[in-house]
Protein backbone atom coordinates (compact mmCIF):
# COMPACT_ATOMS: atom_id res chain seq x y z
CA UNK A 1 0.00 0.00 0.00
CA UNK A 2 2.62 2.46 -0.98
CA UNK A 3 0.08 4.63 -2.74
CA UNK A 4 -1.80 5.52 0.39
CA UNK A 5 0.59 8.15 1.72
CA UNK A 6 0.93 9.63 -1.77
CA UNK A 7 -2.83 9.84 -2.10
CA UNK A 8 -3.12 11.29 1.33
CA UNK A 9 -0.59 13.98 0.62
CA UNK A 10 -2.21 14.76 -2.74
CA UNK A 11 -5.54 15.07 -1.04
CA UNK A 12 -3.95 17.33 1.55
CA UNK A 13 -2.53 19.63 -1.08
CA UNK A 14 -5.49 19.68 -3.44
CA UNK A 15 -8.40 19.74 -0.99
CA UNK A 16 -7.38 20.39 2.59
CA UNK A 17 -5.10 23.34 1.90
CA UNK A 18 -7.60 25.27 -0.26
CA UNK A 19 -10.41 24.53 2.18
CA UNK A 20 -8.30 25.63 5.12
CA UNK A 21 -7.28 28.79 3.31
CA UNK A 22 -10.89 29.52 2.43
CA UNK A 23 -11.99 28.94 6.00
CA UNK A 24 -9.24 31.26 7.20
CA UNK A 25 -10.41 33.98 4.80
CA UNK A 26 -14.03 33.58 5.94
CA UNK A 27 -13.07 33.73 9.61
CA UNK A 28 -10.70 36.65 9.05
CA UNK A 29 -13.42 38.67 7.32
CA UNK A 30 -15.89 37.93 10.10
CA UNK A 31 -13.42 38.80 12.83
CA UNK A 32 -12.41 42.02 11.07
CA UNK A 33 -16.07 42.90 10.58
CA UNK A 34 -16.73 42.37 14.25
CA UNK A 35 -13.62 43.99 15.71
CA UNK A 36 -13.36 47.00 13.45
CA UNK A 37 -15.52 49.75 14.86
CA UNK A 38 -18.06 50.48 12.11
CA UNK A 39 -17.60 54.01 10.88
CA UNK A 40 -20.93 54.35 9.12
CA UNK A 41 -19.18 56.56 6.59
CA UNK A 42 -19.30 55.71 2.94
CA UNK A 43 -17.70 56.84 -0.27
CA UNK A 44 -20.33 58.80 -2.11
CA UNK A 45 -20.67 57.99 -5.77
CA UNK A 46 -21.94 60.69 -8.09
CA UNK A 47 -25.35 59.98 -9.57
CA UNK A 48 -26.56 57.78 -6.77
CA UNK A 49 -28.61 58.78 -3.79
CA UNK A 50 -26.72 56.71 -1.25
CA UNK A 51 -24.05 54.10 -0.79
CA UNK A 52 -26.81 51.58 -0.28
CA UNK A 53 -28.21 52.11 -3.74
CA UNK A 54 -24.72 52.01 -5.26
CA UNK A 55 -24.11 48.72 -3.50
CA UNK A 56 -27.47 47.32 -4.53
CA UNK A 57 -26.86 48.13 -8.18
CA UNK A 58 -23.30 46.79 -8.11
CA UNK A 59 -24.59 43.62 -6.49
CA UNK A 60 -27.24 43.33 -9.19
CA UNK A 61 -24.57 43.65 -11.89
CA UNK A 62 -22.64 40.91 -10.10
CA UNK A 63 -25.77 38.77 -9.99
CA UNK A 64 -26.22 39.07 -13.76
CA UNK A 65 -22.57 38.09 -14.19
CA UNK A 66 -23.20 35.19 -11.82
CA UNK A 67 -25.93 33.97 -14.19
CA UNK A 68 -23.34 34.09 -16.98
CA UNK A 69 -21.08 32.10 -14.66
CA UNK A 70 -23.72 29.45 -14.11
CA UNK A 71 -24.58 29.07 -17.79
CA UNK A 72 -20.96 28.99 -18.95
CA UNK A 73 -20.04 26.52 -16.20
CA UNK A 74 -22.91 24.22 -17.15
CA UNK A 75 -21.79 24.41 -20.77
CA UNK A 76 -18.17 23.67 -19.90
CA UNK A 77 -19.25 20.60 -17.99
CA UNK A 78 -21.29 19.44 -20.98
CA UNK A 79 -24.70 20.03 -19.47
CA UNK A 80 -25.83 22.32 -22.26
CA UNK A 81 -25.39 20.41 -25.52
CA UNK A 82 -26.22 23.48 -27.56
CA UNK A 83 -23.14 25.23 -26.21
CA UNK A 84 -20.83 22.26 -25.94
CA UNK A 85 -17.15 22.72 -26.77
CA UNK A 86 -17.32 26.34 -27.75
CA UNK A 87 -13.86 27.85 -27.59
CA UNK A 88 -15.10 31.07 -25.98
CA UNK A 89 -16.68 29.35 -22.98
CA UNK A 90 -13.51 29.33 -20.90
CA UNK A 91 -12.59 32.98 -21.46
CA UNK A 92 -16.19 34.07 -20.93
CA UNK A 93 -16.38 32.11 -17.69
CA UNK A 94 -13.06 33.44 -16.43
CA UNK A 95 -13.64 37.07 -17.29
CA UNK A 96 -17.26 37.24 -16.21
CA UNK A 97 -16.14 35.72 -12.92
CA UNK A 98 -13.36 38.24 -12.50
CA UNK A 99 -15.72 41.06 -13.34
CA UNK A 100 -18.30 39.75 -10.88
CA UNK A 101 -15.78 39.61 -8.05
CA UNK A 102 -14.38 42.99 -9.05
CA UNK A 103 -17.73 44.74 -8.74
CA UNK A 104 -18.31 43.15 -5.34
CA UNK A 105 -15.03 44.50 -3.94
CA UNK A 106 -16.26 48.08 -3.30
CA UNK A 107 -19.43 46.59 -1.84
CA UNK A 108 -17.69 44.30 0.63
CA UNK A 109 -15.22 47.04 1.54
CA UNK A 110 -18.14 49.28 2.49
CA UNK A 111 -19.86 46.44 4.34
CA UNK A 112 -16.73 45.68 6.34
CA UNK A 113 -15.53 49.20 6.95
CA UNK A 114 -18.73 51.14 7.47
CA UNK A 115 -21.06 48.50 8.86
CA UNK A 116 -19.18 45.47 10.14
CA UNK A 117 -20.47 42.04 11.00
CA UNK A 118 -23.89 42.49 12.58
CA UNK A 119 -26.49 40.16 13.95
CA UNK A 120 -29.26 42.50 15.00
CA UNK A 121 -31.81 40.73 12.87
CA UNK A 122 -31.90 37.46 10.91
CA UNK A 123 -31.52 39.11 7.52
CA UNK A 124 -28.41 40.95 8.62
CA UNK A 125 -26.96 37.93 10.40
CA UNK A 126 -27.51 35.76 7.33
CA UNK A 127 -26.01 38.43 5.10
CA UNK A 128 -22.94 38.78 7.32
CA UNK A 129 -22.40 35.02 7.41
CA UNK A 130 -22.93 34.60 3.66
CA UNK A 131 -20.47 37.42 2.98
CA UNK A 132 -17.77 35.53 4.86
CA UNK A 133 -18.72 32.25 3.18
CA UNK A 134 -18.69 33.81 -0.28
CA UNK A 135 -15.12 35.11 -0.13
CA UNK A 136 -13.94 31.97 1.64
CA UNK A 137 -15.44 29.81 -1.09
CA UNK A 138 -14.05 32.12 -3.76
CA UNK A 139 -10.60 31.63 -2.24
CA UNK A 140 -11.05 27.84 -2.28
CA UNK A 141 -12.13 27.99 -5.91
CA UNK A 142 -9.15 30.08 -7.03
CA UNK A 143 -6.74 27.80 -5.18
CA UNK A 144 -8.48 24.72 -6.54
CA UNK A 145 -8.30 26.10 -10.09
CA UNK A 146 -4.59 26.65 -9.79
CA UNK A 147 -3.93 22.89 -9.79
CA UNK A 148 -4.64 20.28 -12.45
CA UNK A 149 -4.78 17.46 -9.92
CA UNK A 150 -7.71 18.79 -7.92
CA UNK A 151 -10.43 16.17 -7.54
CA UNK A 152 -13.15 16.53 -10.17
CA UNK A 153 -15.90 17.32 -7.68
CA UNK A 154 -14.09 20.23 -6.07
CA UNK A 155 -14.78 22.93 -8.67
CA UNK A 156 -18.49 22.16 -9.25
CA UNK A 157 -19.13 21.92 -5.52
CA UNK A 158 -17.23 25.06 -4.58
CA UNK A 159 -18.57 26.90 -7.61
CA UNK A 160 -22.04 25.96 -6.45
CA UNK A 161 -21.26 27.24 -2.96
CA UNK A 162 -19.97 30.52 -4.40
CA UNK A 163 -23.09 30.95 -6.54
CA UNK A 164 -25.48 29.99 -3.74
CA UNK A 165 -23.74 32.28 -1.27
CA UNK A 166 -23.81 35.17 -3.71
CA UNK A 167 -27.48 34.63 -4.51
CA UNK A 168 -28.20 34.65 -0.79
CA UNK A 169 -26.17 37.83 -0.38
CA UNK A 170 -28.12 39.54 -3.12
CA UNK A 171 -31.48 38.39 -1.75
CA UNK A 172 -30.64 39.62 1.76
CA UNK A 173 -29.33 42.99 0.60
CA UNK A 174 -30.16 44.31 -2.85
CA UNK A 175 -33.55 42.63 -3.18
CA UNK A 176 -34.40 43.77 0.33
CA UNK A 177 -33.25 47.28 -0.54
CA UNK A 178 -35.21 47.47 -3.79
CA UNK A 179 -38.38 46.06 -2.24
CA UNK A 180 -38.09 48.37 0.77
CA UNK A 181 -37.06 51.58 -0.91
CA UNK A 182 -38.03 50.99 -4.53
CA UNK A 183 -35.82 50.84 -7.59
CA UNK A 184 -33.98 54.02 -6.74
CA UNK A 185 -30.62 55.13 -7.90
CA UNK B 1 0.79 21.64 -12.90
CA UNK B 2 0.11 24.89 -11.17
CA UNK B 3 -1.68 27.65 -13.02
CA UNK B 4 -0.90 31.19 -12.09
CA UNK B 5 -3.93 33.04 -13.36
CA UNK B 6 -6.42 32.01 -10.62
CA UNK B 7 -3.81 32.96 -8.04
CA UNK B 8 -3.35 36.30 -9.78
CA UNK B 9 -7.13 36.77 -9.71
CA UNK B 10 -7.18 35.96 -6.01
CA UNK B 11 -4.30 38.32 -5.29
CA UNK B 12 -5.95 41.05 -7.36
CA UNK B 13 -9.17 40.66 -5.40
CA UNK B 14 -7.24 40.94 -2.14
CA UNK B 15 -5.34 44.00 -3.33
CA UNK B 16 -8.59 45.54 -4.53
CA UNK B 17 -10.19 44.96 -1.16
CA UNK B 18 -7.27 46.50 0.68
CA UNK B 19 -7.29 49.50 -1.66
CA UNK B 20 -11.02 49.99 -1.15
CA UNK B 21 -10.65 49.75 2.62
CA UNK B 22 -7.91 52.37 2.47
CA UNK B 23 -10.11 54.58 0.28
CA UNK B 24 -12.95 54.16 2.75
CA UNK B 25 -10.65 54.98 5.64
CA UNK B 26 -9.89 58.35 4.03
CA UNK B 27 -13.58 59.26 4.06
CA UNK B 28 -13.63 60.97 7.41
CA UNK B 29 -16.40 63.33 6.41
CA UNK B 30 -19.73 62.75 4.80
CA UNK B 31 -23.05 61.66 6.05
CA UNK B 32 -22.83 58.72 8.40
CA UNK B 33 -24.94 55.98 7.08
CA UNK B 34 -25.92 53.03 9.12
CA UNK B 35 -28.15 50.26 8.12
CA UNK B 36 -28.71 46.67 8.77
CA UNK B 37 -31.06 46.07 11.62
CA UNK B 38 -31.96 49.71 11.63
CA UNK B 39 -32.66 49.80 7.96
CA UNK B 40 -36.27 48.63 7.84
CA UNK B 41 -37.10 51.81 9.66
CA UNK B 42 -39.18 53.98 7.47
CA UNK B 43 -38.45 57.66 7.66
CA UNK B 44 -40.66 59.53 10.02
CA UNK B 45 -42.21 61.68 7.33
CA UNK B 46 -42.91 58.70 5.12
CA UNK B 47 -45.04 56.67 7.47
CA UNK B 48 -47.38 58.69 9.60
CA UNK B 49 -49.50 56.50 11.82
CA UNK B 50 -52.97 56.16 10.41
CA UNK B 51 -54.53 57.06 13.74
CA UNK B 52 -52.57 60.25 14.15
CA UNK B 53 -52.88 63.45 12.14
CA UNK B 54 -50.14 62.94 9.58
CA UNK B 55 -48.69 66.39 9.54
CA UNK B 56 -48.43 67.00 13.25
CA UNK B 57 -47.31 63.76 14.83
CA UNK B 58 -45.32 61.58 12.53
CA UNK B 59 -44.33 58.31 14.11
CA UNK B 60 -41.08 56.53 13.64
CA UNK B 61 -41.50 52.82 13.24
CA UNK B 62 -39.55 50.91 15.85
CA UNK B 63 -36.92 48.75 14.28
CA UNK B 64 -37.20 45.94 16.70
CA UNK B 65 -40.55 44.32 16.90
CA UNK B 66 -41.80 44.47 20.46
CA UNK B 67 -41.79 41.03 21.98
CA UNK B 68 -45.37 39.81 22.00
CA UNK B 69 -45.25 37.84 25.21
CA UNK B 70 -43.60 39.28 28.28
CA UNK B 71 -41.05 36.79 29.49
CA UNK B 72 -39.93 36.09 32.97
CA UNK B 73 -37.05 38.48 33.14
CA UNK B 74 -35.40 39.94 36.19
CA UNK B 75 -34.12 43.48 35.99
CA UNK B 76 -31.64 45.03 38.39
CA UNK B 77 -30.95 48.73 38.42
CA UNK B 78 -29.11 51.30 40.45
CA UNK B 79 -26.25 53.73 40.60
CA UNK B 80 -22.65 52.66 40.47
CA UNK B 81 -20.08 53.61 43.08
CA UNK B 82 -19.01 57.25 43.21
CA UNK B 83 -22.19 58.22 41.31
CA UNK B 84 -20.28 57.67 38.11
CA UNK B 85 -23.25 56.33 36.19
CA UNK B 86 -26.44 54.33 36.37
CA UNK B 87 -26.51 50.67 35.51
CA UNK B 88 -29.28 48.23 34.67
CA UNK B 89 -28.92 44.52 34.08
CA UNK B 90 -31.69 42.31 32.69
CA UNK B 91 -31.47 38.56 33.09
CA UNK B 92 -33.48 35.98 31.16
CA UNK B 93 -32.42 32.43 31.87
CA UNK B 94 -28.73 32.18 31.16
CA UNK B 95 -28.56 35.36 29.11
CA UNK B 96 -28.04 38.87 30.38
CA UNK B 97 -28.09 42.33 28.88
CA UNK B 98 -26.93 45.51 30.53
CA UNK B 99 -26.85 49.22 29.94
CA UNK B 100 -24.48 51.62 31.61
CA UNK B 101 -25.32 55.27 31.18
CA UNK B 102 -24.40 58.58 32.80
CA UNK B 103 -27.25 60.48 31.16
CA UNK B 104 -24.92 62.78 29.28
CA UNK B 105 -22.42 61.06 27.05
CA UNK B 106 -21.04 57.83 28.55
CA UNK B 107 -23.03 54.76 27.65
CA UNK B 108 -22.44 51.10 26.94
CA UNK B 109 -24.75 48.29 25.83
CA UNK B 110 -23.48 44.92 26.99
CA UNK B 111 -24.62 41.35 26.49
CA UNK B 112 -23.41 38.14 28.01
CA UNK B 113 -24.13 35.05 29.99
CA UNK B 114 -25.19 33.98 33.43
CA UNK B 115 -23.57 30.84 34.83
CA UNK B 116 -25.06 30.03 38.20
CA UNK B 117 -24.61 33.30 40.05
CA UNK B 118 -21.81 34.66 37.86
CA UNK B 119 -22.41 37.22 35.13
CA UNK B 120 -20.01 37.99 32.32
CA UNK B 121 -20.98 40.67 29.82
CA UNK B 122 -19.14 42.54 27.11
CA UNK B 123 -19.92 45.17 24.52
CA UNK B 124 -18.62 45.39 20.95
CA UNK B 125 -16.89 48.63 21.93
CA UNK B 126 -14.79 47.03 24.65
CA UNK B 127 -16.82 47.50 27.83
CA UNK B 128 -16.77 44.57 30.26
CA UNK B 129 -18.90 43.71 33.22
CA UNK B 130 -18.49 40.97 35.77
CA UNK B 131 -21.01 40.48 38.51
CA UNK B 132 -22.28 38.09 41.12
CA UNK B 133 -25.88 37.49 42.11
CA UNK B 134 -26.57 37.16 45.79
CA UNK B 135 -28.08 33.95 47.11
CA UNK B 136 -31.67 35.12 46.88
CA UNK B 137 -31.04 36.80 43.54
CA UNK B 138 -32.18 40.17 44.82
CA UNK B 139 -29.00 42.08 44.04
CA UNK B 140 -25.90 41.99 41.87
CA UNK B 141 -22.49 43.21 42.91
CA UNK B 142 -19.64 43.60 40.51
CA UNK B 143 -17.33 45.73 38.46
CA UNK B 144 -17.82 47.34 35.09
CA UNK B 145 -14.97 48.51 32.89
CA UNK B 146 -15.49 51.03 30.17
CA UNK B 147 -12.51 52.35 28.23
CA UNK B 148 -10.71 54.63 30.68
CA UNK B 149 -12.86 53.83 33.68
CA UNK B 150 -13.38 51.04 36.18
CA UNK B 151 -16.26 51.31 38.58
CA UNK B 152 -17.86 48.95 41.07
CA UNK B 153 -21.57 48.58 41.71
CA UNK B 154 -24.21 46.97 43.80
CA UNK B 155 -27.66 47.17 42.24
CA UNK B 156 -30.92 45.66 43.39
CA UNK B 157 -33.85 44.02 41.69
CA UNK B 158 -36.55 46.42 40.52
CA UNK B 159 -40.17 45.92 39.52
CA UNK B 160 -42.14 47.27 36.57
CA UNK B 161 -42.27 50.06 35.51
CA UNK B 162 -38.70 50.36 36.71
CA UNK B 163 -36.26 48.62 34.42
CA UNK B 164 -34.32 48.90 31.21
CA UNK B 165 -35.84 50.25 27.98
CA UNK B 166 -34.47 50.66 24.51
CA UNK B 167 -35.67 52.25 21.31
CA UNK B 168 -34.12 52.32 17.89
CA UNK B 169 -35.65 54.42 15.19
CA UNK B 170 -34.85 56.70 12.31
CA UNK B 171 -35.49 60.22 13.46
CA UNK B 172 -35.08 63.01 10.94
CA UNK B 173 -32.86 60.83 8.79
CA UNK B 174 -30.54 59.67 11.57
CA UNK B 175 -30.76 56.22 13.06
CA UNK B 176 -30.99 56.82 16.76
CA UNK B 177 -30.62 54.39 19.61
CA UNK B 178 -32.09 55.46 22.92
CA UNK B 179 -31.55 53.71 26.21
CA UNK B 180 -33.37 54.44 29.44
CA UNK B 181 -32.87 53.14 32.93
CA UNK B 182 -35.91 53.70 35.11
CA UNK B 183 -35.08 53.34 38.79
CA UNK B 184 -37.33 52.09 41.54
CA UNK B 185 -38.14 55.64 42.62
CA UNK B 186 -39.31 56.50 39.12
CA UNK B 187 -36.32 58.61 38.14
CA UNK B 188 -34.92 58.10 34.67
CA UNK B 189 -31.49 58.23 33.14
CA UNK B 190 -30.99 57.85 29.42
CA UNK B 191 -29.03 58.73 26.35
CA UNK B 192 -30.18 59.21 22.78
CA UNK B 193 -27.37 58.44 20.36
CA UNK B 194 -27.64 59.34 16.70
CA UNK B 195 -23.88 59.43 16.38
CA UNK B 196 -23.59 62.08 19.05
CA UNK B 197 -24.75 61.04 22.53
CA UNK B 198 -27.23 63.41 24.17
CA UNK B 199 -29.61 63.18 27.13
CA UNK B 200 -32.65 61.09 26.28
CA UNK B 201 -36.15 62.55 26.23
CA UNK B 202 -38.48 61.48 28.99
CA UNK B 203 -39.95 58.03 28.53
CA UNK B 204 -43.63 57.44 29.11
CA UNK B 205 -43.27 54.05 30.80
CA UNK B 206 -46.99 53.35 30.62
CA UNK B 207 -47.24 53.68 26.86
CA UNK B 208 -43.62 52.85 26.16
CA UNK B 209 -43.17 55.97 24.12
CA UNK B 210 -41.05 59.07 24.01
CA UNK B 211 -40.92 62.16 21.84
CA UNK B 212 -37.60 62.86 20.17
CA UNK B 213 -37.32 65.96 17.97
CA UNK B 214 -41.09 65.92 17.50
CA UNK B 215 -41.15 62.28 16.50
CA UNK B 216 -42.77 59.56 18.59
CA UNK B 217 -40.46 56.64 19.18
CA UNK B 218 -41.55 53.35 20.65
CA UNK B 219 -39.44 51.74 23.34
CA UNK B 220 -39.43 48.16 24.47
CA UNK B 221 -38.31 46.58 27.68
CA UNK B 222 -34.97 44.88 27.48
CA UNK B 223 -35.51 41.38 28.79
CA UNK B 224 -32.00 39.96 28.94
CA UNK B 225 -31.73 37.69 25.91
CA UNK B 226 -31.54 40.63 23.55
CA UNK B 227 -28.82 41.18 21.01
CA UNK B 228 -27.73 44.75 20.46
Amino acid sequence: MTTTPVRASTWTVTVAVPLAAGAAVAVALGVYGRLHEPTGVAVNVAGFSSARSVKSWLATVALLLAVVQLVSALAMFGRLPALADRAWLGPVHRWSGRAAVAVTIPVVAHCLYALGFQYDDPRVLLHSLLGCVFYGAFTVKMLGLSRDDSPGWLLPVIGGVVLAAFTGLWLTSALWFFTTFGLTR
Amino acid sequence: MAHRSPLVTLAAALVGLVVMLVVDSTQSTGSPETYGANAPVATASATPTPTAPPATTPTATPTTTPKPVPRRASVYAGRTAAHYATLAIAIAGDRAAAYLCDGRRVEAWLTGSVRGIRLQLTSPRGARLTGTLDGRRTSITGVVDVPGHRVSFRITRVAVPAGLYRARARVRGAVTTIGWIVLGNGSQVGIADDGTPAPAPRLDTVRGRAMLSGVTVTARRVSGDDIF
